[in-house]
């Protein structure tokens, strides 16, 4: 579905991204893991063309991402930031409805999605008619998630979704983001530094450091068979602090 | 941008026929004859059947010039000897039969002298004069300690200070330029000690000052006359010969003082026609006509400063050369005074003294605080919405509207809030060139050291500023969306 060649991303001196060669299944869940600054932020950037690479190509289901197809190829992805990205001057529905309204998308059949979506993602009806500071930060997620899903994209990227929540909440919505996955059936890529988010969410696992990839896999993979000693050294170290 | 010059043209043409029903337009200097000689040409024009209007004040010899020879006004009360020396320019005395010949060539007319000879003359208070025994100006020599102010108009006149002090072979480094009627206070108070004045200025007799006698004849004759555009109704200059040779100086002397006294031009303009004259227009209905024409003026100014303050700040609020540069024009433009801001404009050949001159300075004035918002506003923006802005698949132009521009609202809205504000007061100087408005009674009322007619000018025009704040907050409620006017309840 998605596709890198050779692609590398530096900031004059410094590089966020060595070239890379990647592929995003289709209806798979592909997560980027690894600690911060290690360019898995940057490969999300890159897909949705916040970022042009400094070499290589994307190629989106076979078009070449750039500046002249992105803004179409947008429009074919759903993307959801840590903080939600909600227009603060708009209620939840008037962000959900801007790009459809935009687009002069039929109202009833829009009306009938969001109503599925919000079912979908357990979002209570009275909160579309509040604006995002009277929302709670879960309720804000769940938002942006619809926001994102509209349009039926064949691509759903995730940068962090659920960073920002306290511990409880964050595991309900973890557990209904599977739940919206496995019930779309669709290409979804998600950034976390969380390796637990990672081994329940992924069915692909790519771990990186330093701009690098270190090991590509399910998780079972990368636990019994680790490349090289830091990917069992940072399963291992979330694990402990499960447990501690 | 064609549409816009047509909708600016057409609100001229509206603005100027407003102002002006009939084309006669009577213009008067910055200071009191000139006032009542002004009302005494519009009643004459009156009784003669012409409908005039009179500009009170409009400014100096090269203001009113310019604007008679543009058309702007009809006539204007001028004196011979600055016709010589500053219009005409030439070299020694001419007769008044010289002077009509050279201004036919510039279409200018010139009625014969009104009657008075009202010179430049240096007054001291009397007291001090007779203290330091100066009588006569050639005294001045032996005084180099004293401290001089004089108009501005006076520091520079080819009459003026600097070949007086020249002829008189003077040595007085303390040399100030001052307000005519400002220098008046001065003088009285003592900050200076001589100053210029006209030979007929009843502030010389109220203010117990004595005229130093010109014991070199250096002062030109100023015998007053009234210039008008040869292309007039013919019946214009007909009825200004009926006031050819109707005014000695004890006269004028007299009208001036009852107009200072009584604060009213056309009241002491009556005294020409042997009448107590009728009672000039209410207070109120005044300071209403001045107010609407206020507003107007603000009103018009915003709504250009608005059209191009906004695409100019959301040019200027991408990074770059083009940010840097449009921010700083706008800067320089207001650290220009005012006063002279209006000055460069009205130098300008098809601008000259209209109230489009005014506006376009207001509207120059009014851009900073509209662009610098709007560049703000929109830069203060998140990074993260910005991103979600472009990642959600909207084109940058659906972006600017439907998110950068309600998200900058607050910002925006307020620069427009501080930029009319700052109008209500600038527009006062309008009425320096007679563009009206407020100013009007300022500045007359500064003219006649009147604080009566200052107030009824600069009461008016706080409270309308204070107004303009209320609205906008009203208007802040409006127009912000509702969203960003929520303060988050809880953490």
């Amino acid at each position: 579905m998605i596709q890198l060649q050779g692609v590398s991303k530096h900031f004059g001196p410094v590089v966020a991204l060595n070239p890379t060669d990647l592929i995003f299944e289709e209806r798979k869940t592909t997560v980027l893991i690894g600690p911060s600054g290690c360019g898995k932020s940057t490969i999300l950037r890159l897909i949705i063309g916040l970022l042009e690479p400094s070499t290589g190509r994307l190629r989106f289901d076979g078009t070449v991402i750039s500046t002249e197809t992105i803004l179409q190829l947008r429009r074919r992805m759903g993307y959801v930031i840590q903080e939600g990205g909600l227009f603060p001057h708009l209620t939840a529905r008037q962000n959900i409805l801007l790009l459809p309204t935009h687009l002069g998308r039929p109202r009833e059949e829009m009306q009938s999605r969001l109503n599925e979506l919000a079912e979908l993602t357990r979002l209570p009806q009275d909160s579309l008619s509040r604006y995002p500071v009277e929302l709670s930060g879960g309720q804000r997620q769940r938002v942006s998630l619809i926001r994102a899903l509209m349009l039926k994209p064949e691509v759903l990227l995730l940068d962090e979704p659920l960073a920002a929540l306290d511990p409880m909440v964050r595991a309900n919505l973890q557990t209904e983001l599977r739940a919206v996955f496995h019930y779309l059936n669709q290409t979804v890529v998600l950034v976390t530094h969380s390796m637990a988010e990672a081994a329940y969410l992924g069915d692909k696992i790519v771990l990186l450091r330093q701009g690098n990839i270190v090991q590509a896999g399910t998780f079972a993979d990368l636990r019994d068979h680790p490349a090289d000693g830091f990917v069992s050294e940072f399963i291992n170290a979330q694990r402990r602090l499960v447990v501690s | 941008m064609k549409l816009l010059s047509a909708i600016l043209v057409a609100i001229l043409i509206a603005m100027s026929t407003a102002a002006a029903p009939q084309p006669v337009v009577i213009g008067s200097k910055k200071f009191t004859e000139s006032y009542v000689l002004g009302e005494i040409a519009k009643r004459v024009l009156e009784e003669a059947g012409v409908p005039a209007e009179h500009r009170q004040g409009m400014g100096g010899t090269i203001i009113l010039w310019e604007a008679l020879t543009q058309g702007a006004i009809t006539l204007y009360p001028e004196y011979t000897g600055t016709i010589s020396e500053e219009i005409l320019k030439t070299r020694g005395p001419v007769s008044l039969d010289e002077m009509r010949k050279e201004l036919s060539r510039r279409g200018i007319g010139v009625t014969d002298e009104l009657g008075f000879n009202n010179t430049y003359a240096l007054v001291m208070r009397r007291e001090r004069a007779r203290q330091l025994g100066i009588a006569k100006i050639s005294d001045l020599r032996n005084h180099p300690e004293l401290v001089v102010g004089v108009s501005h108009e006076f520091l520079q006149r080819k009459d003026g200070w600097k070949p007086l002090v020249k002829r008189y072979g003077l040595k007085m480094p303390d040399v100030r330029g001052i307000d005519h009627t400002l220098g008046y206070v001065a003088l009285a108070n003592g900050t200076i000690d001589l100053k210029d004045a006209y030979s007929t200025d009843a502030k010389i007799a109220k203010n117990n000052l004595v005229m130093l006698e010109d014991d070199l004849g250096f002062f030109p004759q100023y015998r007053a006359v009234l210039l008008y555009r040869l292309d007039a109704d013919p019946r214009v200059p007909a009825a200004l010969r009926r006031m050819e040779g109707t005014l000695n100086n004890a006269r004028m002397l007299q009208l001036n003082a009852a107009a200072e006294q009584t604060r009213d031009y056309s009241r002491a303009a009556s005294l020409y026609f042997h009448e107590t004259g009728p009672k000039s227009a209410s207070l109120t209905s005044n300071i209403a006509r001045w107010t609407t024409r206020h507003l107007l003026l603000v009103g018009l100014s915003l709504f250009f400063s608005i059209l191009i303050g906004i695409p100019l700040g959301i040019w200027a609020s991408r990074p770059g050369f083009m940010s840097r540069l449009i921010l700083g024009i706008t800067g320089l433009v207001q650290t220009i005074p005012s006063l002279a801001l209006l000055a460069l404009l009205v130098s300008v050949p098809v601008l000259g003294i209209s109230p489009l001159t005014a506006i376009i300075a207001l509207v120059l004035y009014g851009l900073l605080p509209i662009v610098r918002n709007t560049a703000t506003g929109i830069q203060d923006i998140a990074m993260p919405l910005r991103e979600s802005a472009a990642a959600l698949g909207l084109e940058p132009r659906a972006q600017l509207f439907r998110i950068f521009l309600p998200m900058a609202s607050r910002s925006i809205l307020a620069g427009i809030k501080t930029s009319a504000v700052i109008s209500v007061g600038t527009a006062t100087l309008a009425a320096l060139i007679g563009a009206g408005g407020l100013g009007e009674p300022i500045i007359s009322g500064l003219n006649l050291n009147d604080h009566a007619t200052i107030l009824e000018g600069a009461i008016p025009a706080a409270v309308l500023a204070f107004f303009v704040q209320l609205s906008f907050d009203f208007l802040d409620r409006l127009l912000i969306p509702k969203g960003l006017q929520i303060r988050a309840n809880s953490g």
